[in-house]
Order: C-alpha cells, then sequence, then structure tokens
C-alpha cells in the first residue's frame, strides 16, 4: 500500500521535472514579483518604524517565504480534482484499489517536494543573499520549521479538497472555488503579513485554520522571540486533524451521490 | 451567457480578487497617512486606473491571451485563409465577459478617489482629462498582451515570463512609483515607459513632484501617445510575425 502512494508521488514529481523551462520561468516571475512586494513592504516600513513586529530583514524573508511558497501552496487555484469530477474522469479513480483521498495526497506531495527543492529553495536563498540577511536558525527550530512546513502543505491541501469537492454538488463549482482560494491566501497572510492586520482582523482570522497553512512555519522560520513553538505546531496539527475528517466527510458524502454525465 | 450562476461566481471571483489588493492597500494605509508623500486616496487613484486599463485591455484584446490555444488547434490556419484580416479576427475570438469585475470596480476606485481629492467642479475637468489617459494605457496593456502573444508563433516555453510585465507592471503601477528601487523606477519610465499609463498624469493632475520619475512635467500631456506609440509597434511585430508564421501542422 505504501508503495503505491510511494509511486504516485515520485510519478507527480518526475512529471514536474518535464516543464523545466516553465519552471525557470516561474523564479524569474516570482523573484521580480518579491522585489516589487519587497519594495512596498520596506516603504510601509519606513514610513511606519515597527510595523507589526517586522524589521528589515523580516520583511525580506516574509517576501522570500512568500515566493517560495507560490507553487507548493498552488497560489493560482488548484483545480485538479474539480475537473475529474466535471469530466467524469472520476470514476477511474474511483476503480482504483487505494484510498480516494490519500491517493491525492500522495501525489500533492510529490508536486510540493519537487516544487520546494527546485524552486522554493533557490528562490529563498536567491532573497536572502541579494538583500544580505543573515538566516539564523538553530538545528532543533530549523527541525520545528520543518515539521512545521509539512503540516503547513497538509493542512492547505485538505483546504483545497474541501473546495474543490464542491463540484459534487454543483456544476458551478470553479467560481466558488476560485473565491475560497482567494479568500484564503489574503486570510493566511499570503498577499499582506497578518501582522499588518488590524487588531480585530488579526484576533478573528486566529480562529481560523488559515495562519495554520502559512503565517505559523513563517513564524518559526522569523524565530520572532517568545515564539511558542510546541504551542503553534499543536495548533497546526488541531486545524490538520478538523480539516482532514471535514475534506474526508464531503468525499464521501459526495462520491455516495455522484452521477457521471455522459454516456 | 447560458451559465449564469457560472458567470456570476467567475465574475465574483475576479471581483474578490482585485478587492484583496485594495483591502491590502486599505490596510497598509492603516499604519502611516501616506506613503512616499501619497495618501490613500491619491493611491487609489493610481490603482483604479491601471486596473481600469488594464481590464480594458483585456476585454477587448481577449483573443490574444488565447492565441497559443488558436495555434496548437490549428484555427489561426483557418482564420489566415479567411478574407479578413487575421489581426481583428485573432482580437474578436475571446470575449472576456467576467473582466467587467474588475472594470467596473476600477472605475469605481477612480470616482471616489477623484472625489476625495478634488474639489467637484475641478473633478468633472480632470475626468476629461482622463479619457485619453484611459484609452492610452488600454493602448498600452494590449500591446504587451499582441507582443506577447505574437511570441508565441516561435515558442511556447517560458511565455509567463511575459507576466512579469503585464501583471506584474500592473501591481507596479498600483503604487506609486516612488516606492520602488531606483532601477525599477528608471526601467518603467525609460525603457518601458508604463509610467506614462498613470504614475505621470496623475502626479501631473495633482501636483506631485515628478523626481521618482525623473521627467519634467509636460511630458504628461503626452502621455497618451506613449500608449499608441506602444499599440504601433506592437502591431508591427505582429505582422512580421505572421509574416514568418509556419503552421504546427503535420
Amino acid at each position: 500500500m505504501i508503495r503505491a502512494y510511494w509511486k504516485l508521488a515520485k510519478t507527480s514529481f518526475k512529471r514536474q521535472m518535464i516543464y523545466r523551462a516553465a519552471n525557470l520561468a516561474g523564479i524569474a516571475t516570482n523573484l521580480c514579483w518579491g522585489f516589487f512586494r519587497a519594495y512596498l513592504l520596506l516603504a510601509v516600513l519606513e514610513a511606519s518604524p515597527g510595523v507589526g513586529g517586522y524589521d528589515h530583514d523580516s520583511i525580506i524573508i516574509y517576501t522570500g517565504f512568500s515566493q517560495a511558497l507560490t507553487a507548493p501552496l498552488k497560489v493560482f487555484g488548484w483545480w485538479d480534482l474539480l475537473r475529474t469530477i466535471k469530466s467524469g474522469e472520476i470514476i477511474s479513480d474511483f476503480c482504483k484499489p487505494i484510498d480516494f483521498y490519500g491517493m491525492w495526497y500522495a501525489r500533492d506531495c510529490g508536486h510540493a517536494v519537487y516544487q520546494l527543492a527546485a524552486r522554493g529553495l533557490p528562490l529563498m536563498l536567491l532573497f536572502l543573499a541579494i538583500f544580505r540577511i543573515p538566516l539564523r536558525l538553530s538545528a532543533s527550530m530549523g527541525l520545528a520549521f520543518l515539521i512545521s512546513m509539512t503540516l503547513a502543505l497538509q493542512v492547505s491541501f485538505s483546504w483545497r479538497m474541501i473546495y474543490n469537492a464542491m463540484a459534487f454538488w454543483t456544476l458551478d463549482a470553479k467560481g466558488v472555488a476560485a473565491m475560497a482560494n482567494i479568500v484564503s491566501l489574503f486570510l493566511m497572510g499570503f498577499i499582506i503579513p497578518v501582522g499588518f492586520f488590524p487588531p480585530w482582523l488579526q484576533q478573528a482570522v486566529q480562529l481560523t485554520p488559515f495562519p495554520a497553512m502559512f503565517d505559523i512555519p513563517l513564524a518559526i522560520l522569523m524565530d520572532v522571540p517568545g515564539t511558542e513553538v510546541l504551542l503553534l505546531l499543536s495548533r497546526q496539527v488541531f486545524w490538520m486533524l478538523i480539516l482532514i475528517i471535514a475534506a474526508r466527510c464531503l468525499l464521501h458524502i459526495g462520491t455516495k451521490k455522484v452521477v457521471i454525465q455522459g454516456g | 451567457m447560458q451559465y449564469r450562476v457560472s458567470f456570476l461566481f467567475d465574475l465574483l471571483a475576479n471581483l474578490f480578487s482585485s478587492f484583496t489588493d485594495l483591502a491590502a492597500m486599505i490596510i497598509i494605509f492603516t499604519h502611516t497617512p501616506a506613503l512616499k508623500g501619497w495618501t490613500l486616496a491619491e493611491t487609489a487613484f493610481l490603482f483604479g486606473l491601471t486596473n481600469t486599463s488594464f481590464a480594458l485591455a483585456e476585454m477587448i484584446g481577449g483573443g490574444f491571451d488565447v492565441f497559443q490555444l488558436l495555434i496548437r488547434e490549428g484555427k489561426f490556419d483557418q482564420m489566415l485563409v479567411r478574407p479578413l484580416g487575421h489581426f481583428f479576427q485573432v482580437m474578436t475570438s475571446e470575449f472576456v465577459l467576467r473582466r467587467f469585475g474588475r472594470l467596473t470596480q476600477g472605475l469605481a476606485i477612480i470616482v471616489v478617489a477623484l472625489h476625495q481629492i478634488l474639489a467637484s467642479e475641478t473633478a468633472a475637468i480632470v475626468v476629461l482629462l482622463l479619457l485619453p489617459v484611459i484609452a492610452g494605457g488600454t493602448l498600452f496593456y494590449m500591446a504587451l498582451f499582441i507582443t506577447q502573444a505574437t511570441t508565441a508563433i516561435w515558442t511556447v516555453e517560458g511565455l509567463e515570463v511575459f507576466n512579469i510585465i503585464t501583471y506584474g507592471g500592473n501591481e507596479v503601477l498600483s503604487h506609486p512609483l516612488d516606492v520602488f528601487h531606483p532601477v525599477l523606477r528608471r526601467f518603467f519610465t525609460y525603457i518601458l515607459p508604463m509610467a506614462f499609463i498613470n504614475y505621470i498624469p496623475v502626479a501631473a493632475i495633482i501636483g506631485k513632484p515628478l523626481t521618482a520619475a525623473g521627467v519634467p512635467p509636460w511630458t504628461a500631456w503626452f502621455s497618451p501617445l506613449f500608449g499608441l506609440g506602444a499599440f504601433l509597434l506592437a502591431r508591427r511585430f505582429w505582422d512580421f510575425g505572421v509574416r514568418h508564421y509556419q503552421s504546427t501542422g503535420s
């Protein structure tokens, strides 16, 4: 069973290697976009020193981190499951003797690992090198960051499964899914740091799963003094469990009533 | 228009995506009354202008966005044998109505921002001045879309790089040029003069110094001409590309 998942992840990883030019173009795009964002945020910092607990170095780390995660978090939306529901291809996935959620998760992991290694890591290092930012991360914090990153991608994956599963109920799910994606991007702090939000919004956001997808690993990476790593990680685990249950329930109900269109 | 609900959600999603950009801007200005001397209303004015032009260009030139597909499916070959201009046929092959969301939002922001910045009697004159500015901006963005599409005649790999200039340009122009690195400012003024889409005419209208762009204020009067010039250049590049077009055919 494990081997099947491993194979799926590996295939998904290898598929990414075909798009080498696209990945290079992606790095260039992320780099430029990161510059635009960095200078904007630095101007805010200059106008309002210490905004959201940020300084020059942490603004750059934030920008680099957000650009590095563009591909793994599927920032521009992810509609793979939705598409198979709409086209009816999903039926062939049902025939496979493998857990449906697990199958998609294995594919997602393969994609994410490739994108992190080939695009995310070089991007992050480029940003740190260009702006000459030292990244001091102790071994234990590094480990905590890796765990947090894995949890973040897991939570993000379940969330994406949930909005894709909408397609079981309506054929117009793409618009709903796109909105769900945009709202989550904003609330996880991808567009602007959570620390910049007005206090009421910061408090409200903490009650949602969204910081667990982006803001928590970021906080661990920046190693803000007073960061309670264990508390942050357990919050991520909490949301991971909730979203896995929610996603699995939706898939379970959805697959019961799915009607394949066409002959 | 058959799929009404689907269209509505598409429209909403489209509206939402630029709405989050706007929300981010408003949040930024809760921390400071001005960014490099530009207030929220003034920055929103820039934001509204560039997004209006961008949305108009996307709506009118939607066909260039799908040009890669037209080539791959052999539809472009069909167009070439028809007794109608290929440029016009490609341009009208797709009309993206859902961009209407971004357009109405852009226009609404311009109105609200102008109301904040200027007295109502001068605002009327400014609106008249803005029409050629918006037209110039639309032509400029269309020029970029056409250039991107034309490149697809030779290669389809790595065309995403163009998004840096189209979407990235729109992102930069949504903020005062003053916040960016001098290299970026010079790039968008002298090399690819997109600053004339909104920053330079707006700075001239509301009387901001043009130090960030490094051009004299009178150049603002010629802003629409930069869009027109870019469009004509792109049009020539398109003709050049089509002359060298070799079908994907088998």
